[in-house]
């Protein structure tokens, strides 16, 4: 089995856009769906698409390494929804989960129920529309950054053991950002907890072998500078 | 044509092509009539300040009689300006010129000769119908304290509080209100008016000759029959045979009658008449609102987008025409007005400037083909104001564009987008989102280089980022007309420039209070 797989569960509108924009990556993508007409659109589409119960066992699943696979809970119902997110994450308790709510509220449930990261559908869509109105250089900017195409890439580099800014602190290493042409947008201390140092407040943070740092600059020069620090990409 | 017609004719042309006059005029009726116009607001609070002045002139008259200045304002300051505003009523309610001059058009148009006492009547019946209206005889009555010597038409002063019914939109609401009941009210008035005169007439019958009995004159009986059916019964006049207490008997029941249909009728008028009233408060705070967001549709994105906005210190007036979301809304504490937002009366009641006042069109419906609707009605307005629309279905996406959509948001493209991202570089794309998304004190913003900062800063440098715990990410660049990613020091800074910033927020207030300093 392919040891970076993806697999989104359901074949509504929303899992069709995922799938059709994740079809050019070089992951397997898999599609789980309840119903069989899904079932059957989706392999209409050209994806390989399997039928699944929410009372199943998920044994089908084990087949895959989990530790390198991703599951999409995008299923329509949203009770069901959480309902797939719940027994997933009980039964294997390592895998990454990225679930799709509607709402906030409902977005806070699927955390609950285990989902590593959610998607509220309501909150994306108006946090664009008031990008789109208020901010339009920021939307521009994302856009750009969102786009395979263009050379500005937002890209995350895990510091290695022997790197030597190992020791640092963020502000010290301003000048390297600076000759390399790269911009520090936040670092996340995998160790501590997962949520993000900015680097606009957490400059005196301390580099940590693992740390991930995500930077903003052009492809070319991201990747000079995580080889000239001793980075991974 | 003889010359006296003649003199009328061409005086009328005359004002009719002087431009002076057409604008003193419409500065007077705008003043006098139109609710929108600025001045408005300060003339009626002017005038309401004259009245209550009045008043408080006469209450302190009763005791304290004397011939100050206060009197003499009174008597005839106050009459003489009212005088003034009851003559330019008189001259703004009808347009004699143009009374008399389309008469003599018309007489030209078919080979008759010029009627000057049809022009004449036509145009004094113009002014007769305003003058003879309720709200012309009540200020003609207010200025009748002007003749003071006459102690009766001290009385008049009264009217004057009538005509604070003018100047205060509320008190007009109420009579608008109480004049949809006209036909209900017609008919309790006749029953009251029915019963007070069957009752007085039975009592005064009844017990005018028995000399224990109070009631001794039609009069008397009138006043004791109006006490009793208003359930006031003071008690001074009371009857006294067995004939009279019955028909105190019936005064009485009949009399709960009364006031229980007055009630009502009231009750009831303003029930129905509640969502116009609070549509007319809606729509004049959204008249009187400079820039705003318009939103069409009520959606749980729309709740969304509103709360967001309004977190930001924008406006939002939201337009549905379904009144149980309305409710909805409402419950959110949301500027929403009960309106069709495809139907273009609506925007004509509205009375708003689409071009100046609505920073940008929201259709934030749930189907695409209200939203496709929409966008047309607005578009047909033939006014640039920049539209994005909702798309819930993609094969929509043409029409919604050629129904004039600026953008078009399509939620499950978004979706698809970042599901993309999350797969390759999850934790980078995340700390973009969380920065965008504004769910941690640090944002990303943009700060636009106005006429005042352009000043002091010409050059990245004059920004004075460093060390003030800021991320420069970036220029929109108006000379360049692109967006430069980290700008060296000395990258020029011109005015309208973007600068994209990200920073925690407080640093960001204070930043940008430093930077217009």
């Amino acid at each position: 089995m392919a040891s970076d797989s993806m697999i989104i569960f359901g074949y509504g509108e929303f899992a069709k856009e995922i799938a059709s924009s994740l079809r050019y990556l070089e992951q397997r993508l898999v599609v789980y769906a309840l119903k069989p007409s899904c079932v059957e659109a989706a392999q209409y589409d050209g994806f390989e698409a399997h039928q699944v119960n929410l009372e199943d066992s998920w044994e089908e699943l084990e087949s895959y390494d989990l530790l390198q696979t991703r599951i999409i809970c995008a299923l329509d119902d949203e009770a069901e929804n959480i309902f797939l997110t719940i027994s997933l994450r009980d039964r294997f308790p390592q895998v990454r989960i990225i679930a799709l709510a509607t709402t906030q509220e409902n977005a806070r449930k699927l955390t609950l129920a285990g989902a590593n990261k959610v998607v509220a559908e309501l909150q994306t869509t108006s946090n664009l529309i008031i990008e789109l109105l208020e901010k339009p250089v920021i939307m521009h900017l994302m856009q750009d950054l969102m786009d395979e195409q263009t050379e500005l890439r937002v890209i995350q580099i895990t510091l290695s053991q022997n790197s030597f800014i190992i020791g640092d602190q963020l502000g010290d290493i301003e000048e390297l950002f600076r000759q390399h042409n790269v911009i520090p947008l936040a670092v996340v201390d995998l160790e501590m907890s997962e949520s993000f140092i900015f680097s606009a407040k957490g400059i005196n943070h301390i580099l940590d072998p693992d740390d991930v740092l995500v930077v903003i600059g052009y492809e070319k020069e991201i990747y000079a500078f995580a080889e000239a620090i001793g980075g991974e990409i | 044509m003889n010359f006296i017609s003649r003199v009328i004719v061409d005086s009328a042309y005359a004002l009719e092509a002087s431009g002076r006059y057409r604008r003193t005029r419409n500065f007077v009726d705008d003043l006098l009539n139109n609710d929108n116009f600025w001045l408005k607001r300060y003339f009626d609070l002017f005038m309401m300040a004259l009245i209550l002045s009045s008043v408080f002139i006469l209450i302190r008259d009763v005791k304290f009689q004397q011939r100050d200045f206060f009197a003499l304002f009174n008597d005839y300051i106050i009459s003489i300006i009212f005088l003034v505003e009851y003559t330019m009523r008189l001259w703004v309610c009808s347009n004699t010129a143009q009374i008399i001059t389309s008469q003599y058009e018309k007489d030209r148009l078919l080979h008759r000769p010029f009627r000057l006492r049809r022009a004449v009547a036509k145009a004094l019946y113009a002014k007769w119908k305003y003058a003879s209206s309720l709200s012309a005889i009540i200020d003609l009555l207010a200025i009748m304290p002007f003749f003071h010597e006459m102690r009766l038409f001290r009385l008049f002063i009264v009217f004057r509080v009538f005509k604070l019914f003018r100047y205060t939109q509320n008190m007009q609401q109420f009579a608008k209100i109480l004049g949809t009941k006209k036909f209900e009210l017609l008919t309790l008035f006749t029953f009251a008016g029915l019963i007070l005169f069957v009752a007085s007439v039975l009592i005064y019958v009844m017990e005018a000759l028995n000399p224990e009995s109070p009631v001794d004159t039609l009069f008397d009986a009138l006043y004791w029959a109006i006490v009793t059916i208003s359930t006031v019964g003071y008690g001074d006049v009371t009857p006294v045979t067995f004939e009279g207490r019955l028909v105190a008997m019936a005064v009485i029941v009949s009399g709960v009658a009364v006031l229980a249909f007055a009630t009502s009728i009231v009750v009831s008028a303003f029930t129905e008449n509640l969502e116009p009233i609070r549509r007319n408060k809606l729509v004049q705070e959204a008249r009187s609102m400079k820039h705003f967001y318009l939103i069409c549709g009520f959606s749980p994105a729309t709740l969304v987008v509103a709360s967001k906005l309004k977190r930001m210190g924008r406006h939002v007036v939201i337009l549905e025409k379904n009144v149980e979301r309305v409710e909805e809304a409402r419950q959110h504490k949301q500027l929403v007005i009960n309106s069709d937002p495809g139907a273009l009366e609506t925007y004509k009641l509205l009375g708003i400037d689409i071009e100046k006042q609505v920073s940008a069109v929201l259709l934030l419906h749930d189907s695409d083909i209200e939203n496709v609707y929409t966008a047309l009605t607005i578009r047909s307005m033939q006014k640039p104001v920049r539209i994005l629309s909702l798309l819930h279905d993609k094969q929509h996406r043409r029409k919604l564009k050629f129904a004039g959509a600026d953008d078009i948001v399509y939620a499950q493209e978004i979706i698809g987008q970042l599901s993309r991202e999350y797969s390759g570089n999850p934790i980078a794309f995340e700390a973009l989102h969380a920065l965008r998304a504004g769910h941690t004190d640090i944002i990303m913003d943009e700060v636009l280089v106005d006429d005042q900062m352009v000043r002091k800063i010409r050059q990245v440098k004059d920004l004075e980022i460093r060390g003030r715990h800021i991320v420069l990410v970036g220029i929109q660049s108006v000379r360049e007309n692109r967006f430069i990613f980290n700008p060296s020091p000395d990258f020029e800074v011109n005015e309208n420039d973007k600068i994209v910033v990200i920073a925690e927020k407080t640093v960001l207030k204070e930043y940008h209070i430093t930077l217009h300093r």
